[in-house]
């Protein structure tokens, strides 16, 4: 295994031999892994490697059956932010911006208009944070695949989190969205501090964006600098020729889009 | 007005006033959550409520409102419904289709065996004038439900709709609230069957809901646009079918349905 990247920083959450298990079949197992205090850390590996799984066992949404998942500085989930792939909403209903944001501040009276300023001035706060407070009013089934992912980041950092958890960000988004979350990541681990857990299949995207890196498939196959573990026969060996292929297709869109910017 | 000296038409009024906004401001959340089929399904499945209430008179001799069993037997095919969303990989829509088909036909049988055929119709179409002042104290406590569902519940449950994941995280036990609305729409069924019957029940919960969706700016609009529109559409039902002497169920539905062609008008216009 390869060794990973020493840092300074101290670890908010310490996975020691964790294990999910589904029945009798074993999703992950013996999953050691720290993060650290603003650090990005990109989780990569093909589809039932057990990424998702593994963010669920974190935000304890799934029980591990073996193993600890050790809190330190987070002390407990509510400091972890959750930015989901999707929400299951027919965009037809009218439910706002504001409204979805609503939902993650605590003691409002949510089916009544909030009188309090406090909770609007929180709400636009956030969402100016990710460069989003035009679309306050927006339905959220009427925005795009890099304006949803915007404002989910905007839900997950009213709770003010230490650790951002996102599974597949940039799936249905084109590559300016692609590259404005990349520049909102770093702006929130330069700006807050807040360490970042990203599951993805662009691994252009993991290998500019993260610290390090955990590769993952049922078990951690590699964890150190993208360098480090994104060589290609490694890689191809995990994901098999084809996926890698389909996985790294968008290099050169993505290098055209920096010149061109 | 005359009718409101005849008590049947005023009770029939009172539970259209009482039914209208309680079937609305359920139907924001069976839309939202793409339930309408579900609903559809267990208003069908109260024809096999009644059928068990007849065979439980026909073998035991026990004599009670067939409207227990129906309430029974929509809980218990609510509540198994949502344990094989919840349980098994079978698609929503194939668990409902033969949940549904299946009761349905099982209460004909039973319906046929025991020569009360002629009952079906009662049953499907409704009988909104058979309330009686009890019914409307029932319907009043299913109308506080739904309002203290909504008062207490609406945030958990609504984010359990959109991220059923992000409202765990709350500490929201999703499951739980799932088989809760199941439940409660099974009551809501029971308690609207003789005012639009088991085949028209579903359009008093969806389309109230459906045109408020077309000209609500918000979620809070649509929470309070749904009600009131349900329930001036049952009020309204009820005067013109008393003037047009034509069944009051259907009436009440088609009113619905002219107050959703009415805001897809409204809402074309302003485009």
């Amino acid at each position: 295994m390869i060794s990973p990247k020493t840092t300074v920083s101290p670890a908010l959450l310490s996975l020691r031999g964790v294990g999910v298990a589904y029945g009798t079949d074993w999703a992950i197992r013996n999953v050691d892994l720290d993060i650290r205090q603003g650090e990005i850390i990109g989780l990569i590996g093909p589809n039932g490697a057990g990424k998702s799984t593994l963010l669920k066992a974190i935000l304890g949404l799934e029980p591990c059956a073996e193993g600890i998942i050790d809190f330190k500085l987070l002390i407990d989930t509510t400091k972890i932010g959750y930015v989901p792939q999707r929400l299951s909403i027919d965009h037809s209903v009218p439910f706002s911006v504001q409204e979805f944001l609503s939902l993650n501040i605590p003691n409002t009276r949510w089916w009544w208009p909030s009188k309090n300023p406090a909770h609007l001035h929180l709400i636009q706060k956030q969402l100016a944070a990710v460069q989003a407070e035009h679309l306050i009013h927006r339905r959220i089934g009427s925005l795009s695949g890099g304006e949803f992912q915007r404002v989910t980041v905007a839900y997950a950092l009213l709770r003010e989190p230490k650790l951002l958890l996102l599974d597949e960000p940039t799936t249905g988004i084109d590559q300016q969205g692609s590259e404005m979350l990349e520049k909102l990541l770093n702006q929130l681990r330069r700006e807050r501090h807040i360490a970042v857990m990203m599951v993805s299949h662009d691994l252009h995207l993991i290998s500019d964006l993260c610290d390090r890196v955990c590769c993952l498939n049922r078990h951690v196959c590699a964890v150190g600098t993208p360098a480090e573990v994104m060589e290609e026969h490694f890689l191809r060996e995990i994901y098999g020729r084809q996926r890698l292929l389909t996985a790294t297709r968008g290099l050169d869109m993505r290098q055209s889009f920096k010149k061109s910017n | 007005m005359d009718f409101w000296h005849i008590e049947f038409m005023r009770n029939t009024l009172l539970s259209a006033l009482i039914l209208g906004p309680a079937c609305a401001l359920l139907g924001v959340f069976v839309t939202l959550r793409g339930m309408a089929f579900f609903s559809d399904a267990l208003a069908h499945s109260a024809l096999t409520g009644v059928a068990i209430g007849f065979l439980i008179e026909e073998l035991w001799g026990w004599g009670f409102d067939p409207m227990f069993t129906v309430l029974i037997f929509s809980i218990l095919l609510a509540s198994a419904m949502a344990y094989f969303f919840e349980k098994t990989t079978l698609r929503p829509d194939t668990i409902i289709s033969f949940s549904f088909t299946g009761s349905v036909a099982l209460g004909v049988i039973i319906l046929g065996m025991l020569g009360k055929y002629r009952m079906i119709d009662g049953i499907l179409f409704g009988s909104i004038y058979a309330n009686d002042t009890a019914d409307l104290y029932k319907q009043l406590a299913l109308l506080i439900l739904i309002l203290a569902f909504t008062l207490w519940k609406l945030r958990p449950y609504t984010l359990a709709i959109l991220q059923p994941d992000l409202a765990r995280i709350q500490g929201v036990n999703t499951s739980h609230l799932n088989y809760f609305f199941a439940i409660l729409i099974a009551i809501t069924i029971t308690l609207t069957l003789k005012m639009a019957g088991a085949l028209l029940i579903s359009a008093l919960i969806v389309t109230p809901a459906a045109a408020s969706k077309m000209m609500a700016k918000n979620f809070r609009h649509l929470l309070l646009l749904s009600p009131l529109l349900g329930f001036c559409a049952a009020g309204s039902g009820v005067l013109i079918s008393y003037q047009l002497d034509s069944p009051t169920g259907p009436t009440i539905v088609l009113t619905n349905v002219a107050v959703l062609l009415l805001c897809l008008i409204v809402t074309r216009f302003k485009k």
